[in-house]
């Protein structure tokens, strides 16, 4: 313990032999332009772009706050403008949107100002940004970079930053956003360019889209990019199948390497070309989101997967690892014998409780569910595949459709 | 520490290995492994949730209120991602300073946190800065939120209450008597 005054000396000297010299130039808060409505349409803007600030070594994921669905909100989400000349069908910044929104932009200077002090004020743990474009995406994107540019450089910032890379962005472009970037992301939007055709007439799905992500690829074998490249697909504004999502993310994972792909579930907006359409349940993300989980954690094999979908190549509202438990689990386990990969594929046990259970039987034998229950297992969904000590449960659960 | 941990408890959990306290059933073991993960749940929340104003360009300070004996820890972890700025978090009967130096962060304990805010006034020589940066946050917020995706018991699932009080967070416990309604305008 040291006094405050000590504390004070040093601080007011600014230097400390292993830090060396602060030559941290904060701004001046005085000169952040806190217009409300830009403030607030533009971070709107960016409502439906989902990320993440977990994923990296260097930063764990920090949820400052959470939205009113639970979702984490750990970075400052914006747009670098509302303006955008693509026809978007589900979109308000779209340009054959009858909804006219007044147009918004920033300023490179006044973004970085922004996100340093909210930074600096624990609100935030870094910046997200997008931003419309259209025709002059080059431009737009010489502005993220810009602003990307000002806070590692200007403000010797060295948290998250997550920058969008618009569609039909140059390589250069890309290049030095992966140079300033955590992580970067093109959104997919759609799961084949057939698809991308019903919602978009001016995105080219393979040039714009796809040969962007193939760049961000081949520009990491040479180039540090911590958190990797992510995508994003719209859920439900077409006529895709989840099969077809599901193929188009095996895809993205094995070949383009992307460490992670979001689903968001599509919601009409008013004036838009897709504003009569029926929104999307959100059981429906969220039974993607655990078909992903499945592959990526448990280290499914995609033709077990395959088994969760019903004929139309679509998910169920009812849990996929149950349904594919079903399909493949013969009779029931033994907790005491079975591997780590026979324990992850009974529902209710995951990567964390199979692990707990393998450490456990090296000293104690597994003699009742009191037990698993301790160690994590959800008993409930698990019960019906088990054996435990010569005992079983079985209800008509395990053959429910 | 835990708020109700007691030097006999401390003495026991001394005793135990990692793999003891997360693989046991015996009953003390397991008050252990829920008090600890009481603590560490608090550490999370309010590492993430404390939030701060400036006094001057040295000083960072925030509310915080923990239920467990954990402010210091908290002060800590603040100042290693601020160096060369004291954080002082408190509230009307203690606060906890921190200064990180790089190789280690130097720690400070005090009465309340305006008293401490005080004396660090006279010792820096500063003015408090008058930016209000939870303005910021109170439009910022609102914009994050779909009316659609509302769902309050997941909400309180991430963010208990007890966690929204420690930290003080007015836009979120919507203290100022507005309600949830008033944050979703027409769309």
């Amino acid at each position: 313990m040291v006094t405050l005054e000590k504390m004070a000396h040093l601080a007011l000297g600014s230097s400390f032999d292993s830090l060396g010299q602060n030559t941290t130039s904060l701004p001046d808060p005085y000169l952040i332009d806190l217009n409300p409505d830009r403030l607030s349409a533009l971070g709107a803007g960016t409502r439906y772009d989902i990320c993440t600030s977990s994923g990296c070594s260097e930063v764990r994921g920090v949820c400052h706050s959470f939205t009113h669905d639970g979702r984490c909100i750990s970075l400052f989400k914006t747009l670098y403008t509302n303006k955008c000349s693509h026809q978007c069908n589900y979109c308000t910044n779209a340009s054959n949107c009858s909804h006219k929104i007044k147009v918004f932009s920033y300023t490179p200077e006044e973004l970085a100002r922004l996100t340093i002090y909210m930074y600096r004020s624990n609100y935030i743990e870094g910046l997200f940004l997008s931003s419309g474009a259209g025709k002059d995406e080059d431009v737009i994107m010489e502005k993220l970079i810009e602003t990307a540019r000002l806070l590692r450089n200007k403000y010797f910032f060295s948290g998250y930053i997550h920058l969008k890379i618009l569609p039909g962005a140059s390589r250069s472009h890309i290049r030095e956003a992966m140079e300033l970037s955590t992580r970067v992301s093109v959104n997919l939007e759609a799961p084949s360019a057939s698809h991308m055709s019903d919602l978009s007439a001016t995105k080219d799905y393979n040039n714009d889209i796809l040969q962007r992500q193939r760049y961000v690829k081949d520009l990491m074998r040479s180039m540090q990019l911590p958190a990797g490249q992510t995508t994003q697909l719209v859920v439900g504004a077409g006529e895709e199948s989840d099969r077809e999502i599901f193929n188009r993310m095996l895809y993205e994972y094995r070949e383009l390497e992307i460490k992670r792909a979001y689903y968001s579930a599509f919601s009409p907006q008013k004036g838009t070309v897709f504003a009569s359409k029926d929104p999307q349940p959100r059981w429906r993300e969220h039974r993607l989101y655990q078909m992903d989980w499945l592959y990526r954690v448990y280290h499914f094999d995609p033709l077990e997967i395959d088994h969760a979908f019903d004929e139309a190549g679509n998910l169920s509202n009812s849990d996929p690892k149950a349904a594919i438990a079903r399909q493949f689990i013969d009779g029931p386990v033994d907790p005491n014998a079975a591997s780590y990969e026979d324990l992850v594929r009974i529902p209710g046990i995951g990567p964390c409780s199979a692990g707990r259970i393998l450490a456990f039987r090296k000293r104690h034998k597994i003699k009742r569910k009191e037990e698993l229950a301790n160690l994590g297992v959800v008993i409930k969904r698990a019960a019906p595949f088990l054996k435990i000590n010569g005992w079983r449960d079985t209800t008509l659960d395990k053959w429910s459709a | 520490m835990h708020e109700r941990c007691s030097e006999t408890l401390l003495h026991g959990a001394d005793r135990l290995t990692s793999e003891d306290i997360e693989l046991s059933s015996d009953p003390k073991v397991v008050r252990i492994r829920k008090m600890a993960s009481s603590v560490l749940s608090e550490i999370y929340h309010m590492r993430s949730f404390v939030r701060l104003k400036a006094l001057g360009n040295q000083v960072l300070y925030g509310y915080l209120k923990p239920r467990h004996k954990t402010g210091s820890d908290i002060s800590r972890f603040l100042a290693r991602r601020s160096p060369f700025t004291i954080i002082v978090l408190g509230n009307s009967l203690e606060s906890w300073g921190s200064l990180c130096t790089g190789d280690d962060v130097l720690q400070t304990k005090g009465g309340s946190l305006e008293k401490t805010l005080e004396k660090l006034r006279g010792a820096l020589d500063s003015e408090e800065m008058a930016y209000d940066f939870e303005e910021i946050w109170r439009v910022y917020y609102p914009s994050q939120c779909s009316s659609e995706r509302k769902n309050m018991t997941a909400f309180y699932r991430r963010m208990p209450r007890t966690a929204l009080y420690s930290a003080a967070l007015e836009v979120e416990q919507n203290n100022n008597g507005l309600t949830l309604e008033d944050f979703f305008g027409s769309d």
